[in-house]
């Protein structure tokens, strides 16, 4: 496990600049994802990391030795790769072992080694097989086992599961979130798939044409996104243009919507001079029948999706909200009037 | 899915070439063949008859025909060897390496591919005979002895050496072909498990270009193998390239017979050779299954 | 330590090459060269106009239209053939490919006796035609190869889709196929081009008196037991010119590392 310091690191392809990141520390042992849309520059980050692209500018330093230098193979950091990259002509035992015997490790001590990978992974019967006999998931198995077998002191992960199925994908996802946990190694993983950096990161960083937007956890990206992009990058939105009426707290603002509307909402991340947007996450969004003590708002259109419905509530002229129910509690048809409560919005920039 | 033919009706669009090599190529052989018997007479006013003597006399172990075919054998094989070597290493540079000026380098390499072989042949002559450049320059540096002859020599060094000089490009060729079918992602995955670039290159690029390359490479020593002109212009009077020794019995010494049964054998070996090269290479594939 | 080694590699590289060609240029253009000196004492034209006078003029025209007839008849027998084998599946198919190889494994001079017999008995020896026909033996293979290489990577449904809008079997070959497959065609007539411009024994064994192809003329030369290099050095620089013009053109032009690739099945 190490920590990882990038310093104003920049690549450039041709006159774009592919990537830029003017300081990020991640830390020991954490699981640190970049996520973003594709483009980003999240890939070439991650390869410039692992030395198979060298930076125009900056620094890369693990565990505060300066390594913008050295090669891969100098780096102790290893890579799981989303097609797997397992060496076709040697069987899982052999693949495993790979990056022990690149160490000069005795063939006893490798033996033991990467038989406890295999158990750890669960994919010990399969230590003679051959790649190709072996199926996709089990094949990310072995890139894992691989990755991990020579203790390296960081991993890095370049989108693994995109070439596994959607169901594969969830289990091998909580899978790698213990595994990390266990080996305790300092993880850098990149993806573009918002569920899978909400589930398996300790801190996101939200990427876009090659800078950072965003740095936090889970929770702080969702709850409190930086601007409409972060917020649209991992989760449902809904969003009411407007200004600050008036400061409550520290925290909390007043939030008057173009149409007039007074939303009480948390402050955000955004500075005075920036233009503002509020922010309403579908499922904040409560609704009652219209006889209640609320915000009067009329179902402009619903959508039956099985097991959920799908409302477009109108609450002003400029103003529409989106959200969901179940389908047992449908409050009402279209044209009817219902009560809107918005449980919770923030601030953002737009 | 292509779909399913039957071979009756694929005659029918094979016919031209059959009917072509029938008579310009399969005819010509039995032909050969049936002379090595003494069945045919390809030039001399000899009735046929059947006998084996051609065959014994091929075979006597004190003869020099056996000698030709072993020569033309390990001659092709070493400079196939050395050639296998050199390209694979040029196809690593090409293929990995970028530098200014590539594109040059690129098409100088491929020139001996655009020159016909008598005249690389005569070039290499020129160089290598008493008083050309290589000579002179490989005895000033003393590598080899000044008195000792590179061409029209015993050992054929001349042969293997304009061999190698207008066959690498092809083979280069070849296994560039072969590593672009390698998924780049092996040699990063191999890099950050602590491989250097040249262990990389020897641990995963060589085992998986390997049999594309060798099956390439057949074709390469074959022609080698059952050259004439190269084998003409450098050999020398003695041990021959079979092709050589059996051009001399037809338009010297009007020896039909014996001819006729080098033919036989020469042209037995190489497909003899091919097919153990071929049975072995499926056989190493088969072992990594 | 990278710089260095690439430095080297092509400096090597481009001595080991244009050596052999620096020498016949030498040897070309003099006149007088003593056996013992280094370079020629004295320059000139003599060797050329040797060689011009000599016939270099016809043998220059034999060989570059003989060439393109040996292209053209082995796309023509090679197509059909082609096409059956590399857009159908046909149980026989690998032995078929396998033995197109034979002709280019089989040593020239075991098919060149035999048919020197034939060629004698039907008059042919010195025919035009006939050394055409002997130039495709080892040209078609190579053809055939290219060409079906590039039938092989055609989507089947493209012949339905034809065949259901009307088209005859004929038709879809050569308005729908010909166009597709033109890669192959193209780098197998490369082949075959050069096969033939390069084939010098069964020419010599066959071609006499009349077809005296450069390589054949050029054996005037350097055959036998006395060899003149300056002659022989100026017939070279014919051939060589336009070789190092097309090499460096198809550099620019074409990736020759598919045109090589085309011939060779995986």
């Amino acid at each position: 496990m190490s920590t990882i310091l990038i310093q104003n690191l920049k690549k450039y392809y041709g006159k774009v600049l592919a990537s830029s990141i003017k300081e990020l520390e991640i830390k020991d042992g954490e699981f640190f994802t970049l996520l973003g849309p594709s483009g980003c520059g999240k890939t070439t980050t991650l390869r410039m990391l692992a030395g198979l692209i060298s930076p125009d500018e900056g620094r890369i330093l693990i565990d505060d030795k300066d390594i913008t230098n050295f090669p891969p193979e100098k780096r102790n950091l290893t890579m799981v790769f989303q097609n797997f990259a397992l060496f076709p002509h040697m069987n899982v035992f052999d693949n495993v072992a790979f990056g022990l015997r690149m160490r000069h490790m005795p063939e006893r001590e490798i033996q033991i080694r990467v038989k406890e990978m295999l158990k750890m992974l669960r994919i010990e019967e399969l230590s003679d097989r051959r790649i190709e006999q072996i199926s996709g998931g089990q094949q990310q198995r072995v890139g894992v086992a691989r990755a991990i077998a020579p203790h390296p002191s960081v991993v890095l992960f370049d989108e693994p599961l995109s070439n596994l199925d959607a169901k594969l994908r969830e289990e091998v996802r909580y899978e790698l979130k213990e595994l990390q946990k266990k080996v305790n190694i300092t993880a850098v993983y990149v993806t573009h798939d918002q569920a899978e950096a909400m589930t398996l990161s300790d801190r996101i960083a939200i990427m876009q044409s090659g800078i950072i937007i965003q740095i936090g956890n889970p929770k702080e990206v969702y709850f409190t996104p930086v601007n409409a992009f972060v917020a649209s990058f991992v989760g449902g939105t809904n969003f009411i243009e407007g200004e600050i009426e008036k400061e409550i707290s520290q925290d909390r603002v007043l939030f008057r919507s173009i149409d007039g509307l007074l939303i009480e909402a948390r402050k955000g991340m955004v500075s005075n001079y920036d233009s503002k947007v509020l922010l309403v996450r579908p499922e904040a969004v409560e609704l009652k029948k219209a006889n209640e003590n609320g915000i009067k708002g009329t179902i402009e259109s619903k959508l039956y999706l099985g097991g959920s419905l799908e409302y477009r509530i109108r609450i002003g002229k400029n103003s529409t909200l989106k959200t969901f129910a179940s389908s047992v509690n449908d409050v009402g048809d279209v044209n009817s009037n219902v009560t809107v409560f918005i449980k919770d919005a923030v601030v953002i920039k737009s | 899915m292509k779909p399913k033919v039957k071979f009756s009706v694929a005659l029918l669009y094979l016919s031209p070439v059959i009917i072509f090599y029938s008579f310009i190529f399969v005819l010509p052989l039995i032909l050969v063949f049936l002379q090595s018997f003494g069945l045919y007479s390809l030039g001399s006013t000899k009735p046929p008859k059947f006998t084996l003597e051609y065959y014994l006399k091929f075979f006597d172990l004190k003869g020099p025909y056996l000698e030709s075919l072993w020569f033309s054998f390990w001659n092709s094989a070493l400079a196939t060897v050395i050639i296998s070597i050199i390209s694979f290493f040029l196809a690593i540079f090409f293929y990995f390496v970028n530098f200014k000026g590539k594109s040059f380098i690129s098409a100088t390499y491929k020139i001996p591919l655009f020159i016909p072989y008598l005249i690389s042949a005569f070039a290499w002559w020129n160089l290598l005979s008493p008083g050309g450049y290589v000579q002179r320059l490989l005895a000033a540096a003393r590598i080899v002895n000044p008195n000792m002859l590179l061409v029209n020599d015993p050992n054929g060094i001349g042969i293997i050496v304009a061999n190698v000089w207008m066959n690498f490009p092809y083979m280069v060729l070849l296994i560039i072909g072969t590593l672009k079918m390698i998924d780049p992602t092996l040699i990063e995955a191999s890099r950050t498990l602590g491989s250097t670039f040249w262990k990389s290159v020897f641990k995963i690029v060589l085992p998986l270009s390997m049999p594309g390359f060798l099956a390439g490479s057949i074709l390469s020593f074959i022609g080698m193998f059952g050259a004439f002109s190269v084998a003409f212009i450098l050999g020398a009077s003695w041990p021959q390239y079979m092709s050589i020794s059996i051009y001399n019995d037809v338009t010297q010494f009007s020896q039909y017979g014996m001819a006729s049964v080098q033919s036989v054998v020469y042209m037995i070996s190489a497909i003899l050779i091919t097919y153990l090269y071929t049975k072995i290479i499926a056989k190493i594939q088969g072992e990594r299954k | 330590m990278k710089r260095i080694s690439i430095s080297i590699v092509s400096v090597a590289m481009v001595l080991i090459i244009f050596f052999p060609v620096f020498v016949i240029f030498e040897w070309a253009f003099s006149t007088i060269w003593y056996g013992t000196s280094l370079f020629p004492t004295q320059l000139g034209f003599r060797s050329f106009i040797q060689v011009i006078q000599a016939g270099l003029g016809k043998s220059l025209i034999l060989s570059f239209t003989i060439a393109p007839l040996v292209v053209l008849f082995s796309a023509l027998i090679s197509i059909p053939a082609a096409y059956i084998i590399g857009t159908k599946d046909i149980k026989s198919k690998k032995l078929i490919e396998n033995l197109f190889l034979i002709p280019l494994i089989v040593p020239p001079i075991v098919s060149g006796i035999g048919i020197l017999s034939i060629y004698t008995q039907l008059g042919l020896i010195g025919n035009y035609m006939a050394i055409v026909l002997v130039h495709m033996i080892g040209a078609t293979p190579y053809m055939f190869r290219s060409v079906e290489a590039s039938f092989e990577s055609i989507d089947p449904s493209i012949e339905e889709a034809a065949r259901v809008l009307g088209a005859t079997r004929l038709r879809t070959i050569l308005r729908i196929y010909l166009p597709l497959v033109t890669p192959g065609l193209l780098s197998g007539s490369v082949f075959a081009f050069s096969w033939s411009l390069n084939e010098f024994l069964l020419t010599l064994l066959l071609g006499l008196p009349n077809i005296v192809t450069l390589p054949v003329f050029l054996y005037r030369y350097v055959g036998g037991y006395y060899i003149s290099p300056g002659p022989a050095s100026a017939i070279s620089v014919f051939l060589i010119v336009p070789s190092l013009f097309i090499v460096y053109l198809m550099e620019k032009y074409i990736k020759s590392e598919y045109v090589a690739g085309a011939g060779i099945k995986g």
